[in-house]
């Protein structure tokens, strides 16, 4: 028999220990999603009811009342790309922010790498965007889509940067509303504002108007969900895109002559993931710092 | 070896009166204190042998749940350290991880998950879980229609099917009805004898003395009192006359009669004169956690260590390692028994064909009485440690009138058949007793092996 070292409990080894206990991620990802469906009407069917209204909203009020449709051709595909995106960010932000506070009785009472909850949360959410996802294709197949490198890259990194920053701000916000029970509001807060500072609703040349091409539009650019949304709408929305123009330099153009995408759009979204996976590991080390003292907060 | 250390560890709690960004403005602008400090542990330390059982005891808000919590990994100690040796599971709280929802076949799933446990183990160990929690017939009921009672039965069950080396139980040995609570603590005594070690928090004093042999009384987060778990119930609990004094003492003598098989007298003796002169000592699990445990006692004390009764070597092999091979010597004629011991030992048992190797050792191959003097004039170094091994009382004379000089105050001798079996008061006890009385030195007992005949001895004092 092996003799085992003397060691300290519950330093856990972080993000990676979460992947060691991968089966029991799964049995807490099931048991979320089983636990929130149970005895509901429409069970999983929830996942489409809720961005299929919210998309109505948008889709007449913007779209047709403030007559968004003309400016952007294929307005539906444009807008809804960019909401399956933002709903899987803004819902994990939620879901996230109340992992820890909401199995407060498992964290007070087993060790577990506390870095478990916010990642069954964030798959959880991953799950939920699912069906939204499914009909996104669909529509994009519908309205002509075909799969092609670049869509398929430019999905892929999208969607790699939004789960990365994602997982990093859910870590933050479980950990502080361990300690602050209110910051759950801050949270709905950042979610109103979410949705509006990204391309999801207009287009990204609005800011580029209203900036006059100044140090806010390479900030606003430098979002890298910005990146992200803009590489999903270059993944579905553009093929999709029947009155499609080139400019002279051959970069991909609006019906008004604007530019369709800003330039070295993969580069912006390469930097972006890069720069969320920073904040992960900087989200990563607070967490493990903070989460020390979960037990006798919660 | 030692399964939980824990080094001057203080804990304390910051009692917020702020919980929310609002409330923290408010009181900071009004100059309230944000928060009180409160101490629920201060600079406790105490280490738990592998294969101990301890027990936790104090009244309510004396640290004990905290204390738990620290070795469990759940909370982090403000000072001090706390270290322990391989996987630790516990029932701080009875179906911590079930959930409602779920029903009671998915709920052993997640919960055996919680607990450490892969799919695999969970899915072998399966039926057993569920027939020791007698739910059958409500597998497939969710969780949240069960009886409070039922809840706890699979929440134990679960738990105590896992397979940790260091399991806590806190207060929870009191769930279910007086069957089922049997049923928990003979599982809980199981583990036990398995050579896991425990660390159990109750109020109920019988139970802890049945389970644990040592016990921590804490006050307001000190240690008050450390010692053999009757001991430790009277600290807590002093008898409030001499009637309830004497009725406790008989109490106990007749569990100790109780703990062995009917019929086994020396057994019973052995177990009533451990109750008696060492009620304090840690009992060890197995002759050879016993030898270790005292060879960690002897680990600072300089000199020779001596294994009198080699036989095939593997103790003095174990001796070999714990001196990291400096000065360790065996005695041995290898030609078995030298005269009659016990009822199935006579004269020639034990023998053997050849002088075994046993690295880092040197044999001294002959008669005790023809060999230990020339040895001795050889080897002028103090004994550290000795090993009687040899069964008959003349041997283990021969041993002790030899070493007599050599032995030093801190030598640690362990005997391997002290008592417990028919006719032990005539031969190593005999022996070491008539020793003690002609030398004068002073000893301490310093453990033993549960229900076995193993005894660890430690010299205070030479006169
Ligand atoms: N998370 C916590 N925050 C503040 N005080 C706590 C916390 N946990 C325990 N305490 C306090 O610490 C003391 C010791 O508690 P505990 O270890 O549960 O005692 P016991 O288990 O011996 O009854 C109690 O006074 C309790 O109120
Ligand atoms: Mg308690």
């Amino acid at each position: 028999m092996t003799v085992q070292p003397l060691l300290a409990p519950g330093r856990g080894g972080g993000l990676l220990d979460v992947a060691r206990r991968r089966y029991l991620l799964r049995l807490l990802v099931r048991r979320e999603l089983r636990s929130r469906y149970q005895g509901s009407l429409l069970g999983l069917g929830w996942s489409y009811v809720r961005p299929a209204v919210n998309f109505a909203v948008y889709y007449f009020v913007v779209g047709i009342f403030l007559k968004m449709s003309r400016t952007i051709p294929n307005f539906p595909v444009f807008l809804f790309s960019g909401m399956v995106l933002i709903s899987f960010f803004t819902e994990t932000l939620i879901t996230t922010a109340w992992s820890i506070v909401g199995n407060a009785a498992l964290v007070k009472k087993v060790y577990l790498p506390r870095e478990l909850f916010p990642a069954a949360s964030t798959l959880v959410s991953g799950v939920h965007m699912l069906p939204a996802f499914g009909v996104l294709m669909g529509g994009a197949v519908w309205a002509g889509w075909a799969p092609s490198w670049i869509a398929v890259g430019s999905m892929a990194l999208a969607f790699a940067i939004v789960a990365t920053l994602a997982m990093a701000f859910g870590l933050l916000f479980a950990a502080v509303n361990v300690f602050f029970r209110d910051f759950g509001q801050v949270v709905d807060i950042i979610n109103i504002v979410v949705p509006w500072s990204v391309p999801m609703i207009y287009p990204w040349t609005t800011v580029q108007d209203a900036t006059h091409g100044g140090w806010l539009l390479q900030l606003y650019l430098a979002n890298p969900l910005t990146s992200a949304v803009l590489l999903f709408e270059r993944a579905f929305w553009w093929p999709t895109n029947d009155q499609a123009l080139t400019l002279p330099n051959g970069a991909p153009a609006l019906p008004g002559g604007h530019l369709a995408f800003p330039y070295h759009l993969t580069v912006r979204g390469l930097a972006g993931l890069l720069a969320a996976m920073v904040l992960l590991a900087l989200a990563q080390w607070v967490f493990a710092r903070l989460q020390r003292r979960f037990a006798q907060e919660l | 070896m030692e399964a939980i250390v824990v080094d001057g560890v203080s804990k304390h709690f910051t009692l917020r009166h702020a919980h929310s960004i609002k409330e923290m403005t408010v009181r900071a602008v009004r100059r309230q204190s944000l928060s009180e400090r409160f101490t629920a542990l201060d600079e406790v330390s105490l280490t738990v042998a592998q294969g101990e059982s301890l027990a936790l005891m104090g009244l309510n808000g004396s640290g004990k749940s905290t204390l738990l919590k620290l070795i469990s990994g759940v909370m982090q100690p403000d000072r001090g350290s706390v270290r322990v040796r391989g996987r630790v599971a516990g029932l701080i709280e009875v179906g911590a991880g079930l959930h409602p929802d779920l029903t009671g076949r998915e709920n052993i799933f997640l919960n055996a998950a919680i607990l450490g446990m892969t799919k695999a183990e969970t899915e072998a160990k399966y039926d057993d879980i569920v027939a020791f929690s007698e739910i059958e017939t409500f597998l497939d009921t969710q969780v949240k229609f069960y009886s409070s009672g039922m809840f706890m039965r699979l929440g134990f069950a679960v738990a105590v099917h896992t397979d940790p080396e260091i399991f806590l139980v806190d207060e929870v040995l009191a769930v279910g009805d007086p069957p089922f609570q049997k049923k928990c603590l003979q599982r809980i005594r199981a583990f036990h004898a398995e050579g896991r070690t425990l660390v159990i928090v109750s109020h109920d004093m019988g139970t802890l003395e049945k389970v644990c042999g040592r016990g921590i009384v804490l006050e307001q987060g000190r240690a008050a009192y450390e010692g053999g778990i009757q001991g430790a119930v009277d600290f807590l609990a002093p008898p409030e006359s001499p009637l309830e004094a004497q009725q406790r003492r008989r109490a106990r003598e007749e569990a100790a009669l109780a703990a062995v098989p009917a019929g086994d007298s020396a057994r019973a003796e052995a177990e009533l004169f451990a109750a008696e002169v060492m009620p304090d000592v840690p009992r060890l699990p197995d002759p050879r956690a016993t030898l270790e445990y005292g060879l960690a006692l002897a680990a600072g004390q300089d000199g020779m260590a001596l294994e009198f009764g080699v036989h095939t070597g593997g103790t003095l092999s174990v001796i070999a390692d714990a001196r990291e091979g400096k000065n360790v010597f065996g005695f041995d004629s290898f030609d078995g028994l030298p005269e009659d011991w016990r009822a199935g030992f006579p004269a020639g048992h034990f023998a053997v064909e050849e002088p075994p190797e046993v690295r880092g050792a040197e044999l001294v191959v002959g008669l005790f009485e023809s060999t230990i003097e020339g040895f001795l004039q050889e080897h002028p170094e103090p004994v550290a440690f000795v090993h009687v091994d040899a069964d008959l009382y003349s041997s283990a004379r021969t041993v002790l009138a030899h070493l007599g000089p050599r032995l030093s105050v801190g030598t640690v001798i362990v005997f391997d058949e002290y008592f417990g079996y028919p006719g032990w008061r005539e031969h190593e006890y005999r022996a070491w007793e008539e020793y003690v009385a002609e030398s004068g030195v002073r000893f301490d007992y310093e453990g033993f092996t549960e229900g076995n005949e193993q005894v660890i001895v430690r010299i205070t004092g030479i006169s």
